[in-house]
Parts: structure tokens; sequence; C-alpha cells
């Protein structure tokens, strides 16, 4: 099973966990949630704005889902980004993979979190406590 | 033949606009467009030596040679996450 959500709604656990089976060969369930930060390079981020080009965030990240089931043994996967203005404290990101065994969740979630990263198109634009705002250009590892 | 250009974040504030449309010859390629979007030279060269291109929603080289009414979006370095 694979879900792909991109929403300017709040993205919470429980409401997200209902989308994945509980599936009883899966004996682990990884999850990672991306956070608004409060700095970045020195600067005291207030808030981040989210722009994506939607309909190809949703071809790229299931690209990215199907190429991370084929090269992981991860049997359901979903990623769900948020968009739009979000303060600090807040969840950009939830991706949770279901796998017989944790490793190669942790394997694949890592993967499917480095690709969106390098290709998916969504741009922060980050506002500063000086009053400052500027687009965020991310290092990709 | 018309080609749709769409442009986001960075590359939408210097080009002034998210969405347009050019007119170019059947064979132009993603590389004939950017002339078209009457940018100072220098600024020209600074964004397409940063930015990847996708057409009707996925990536392409430069090269790529675009069909009328293809979609084209000029995508700057991408922050997800």
């Amino acid at each position: 099973m694979k879900k792909i959500i991109i929403t300017q709604e709040v993205l919470s656990f429980s409401q997200l966990r209902k989308f994945l089976p509980n599936d009883h060969a899966c004996g682990a369930m990884v999850f990672f949630e991306g956070i608004v930060r409060n700095h970045n390079h020195g600067k005291i981020v207030t808030k981040i704005d989210y722009e994506a080009y939607e309909p190809m965030c949703e071809v790229e990240l299931n690209r990215i889902v199907d190429e991370t089931m084929q090269e992981f043994p991860v049997q359901h996967l979903l990623i769900a980004h948020r968009v739009g203005m979000l303060a600090v404290g807040e969840t950009s990101l939830w991706v949770m993979a279901l796998s017989s065994h944790r490793g190669e969740g942790f394997d694949g979630m890592q993967h499917a979190i480095s690709q969106l990263k390098k290709r998916v198109p969504i741009w922060k634009r980050e506002h500063y406590a000086d009053g400052s705002i500027d687009w965020v250009r991310c290092v990709h590892v | 033949m018309r080609i749709h250009i769409k442009c986001f974040a960075k590359v939408r504030e210097i080009v002034g606009k998210s969405a347009l449309a050019v007119d170019l010859p059947a064979g132009g390629t993603v590389r004939d467009v950017m002339p078209r979007l009457d940018l100072d030279p220098s600024v020209q060269a600074d964004i397409e030596s940063s930015v990847m291109f996708a057409v009707n929603h996925h990536y392409v080289e430069p090269s790529y040679l675009l069909q009328d009414g293809d979609e084209l979006a000029i995508i700057p370095p991408v922050s997800g996450g």
C-alpha cells in the first residue's frame, strides 16, 4: 500500500496512521516527522511559507515511493507534505514506513526522504525575526 | 507552436509572472525558451546555471525537443521537507 498527501491542512500522526493497514507481516513501523525549526544559518526563523508545484509533486512523490518499495523491502509507505504558511514548531512532513524488520524500514525511509529533498518541486521561503525574507537553498544529503 | 511556461519561487519573482506563453518555431527545445523571457543576459545565465526543467511534470534536459501545447516548468533549487 502507498499513499501520497499534499495539503494545506495540519498533519496529524493519528489521522495519517489510519491510511496504513494493520499488516501482521510487518514487525516495524518507522516514521519521520519534519518540524519547522526556529533557526537557519544563524538567523532566527519565525515561520516558513511552503510553495509547491502540486501536479508535479504528486508525480514525483509517486515515483519516489515506487522506487523505494522496489529497492527496499518496505511493504507500506506514506509520505505527507504540508504546504502554505507554517509557524515554528508545526509539522511540515510525515514519512511512515511499514516493513518486516526495522533495518529495511529505516533504510527505505531515509532513501525516500533524501530523494524528496532532491527532486520534489517544493520551495521554502523563510521569514526571519529581523523582518527579512529569503528562499532556502538546501544542501542535499 | 505555443509553449506554456510555469515559474516558481525565486524564478517567478525574477520573471515577474507565475505563468506565461511563448511561441517557438517547430523543432524548438527547452533551451530556446529562455531568451524569450526577455531577461538581462546575466540574470538569464544565472537562472540557466541553477534551475532544472520539467515538461508535462517530467524532468528533462535543456536539449529536450518541445511539442505544441507543452507545459514547461522552470524549477529553481528545491527545498522541501
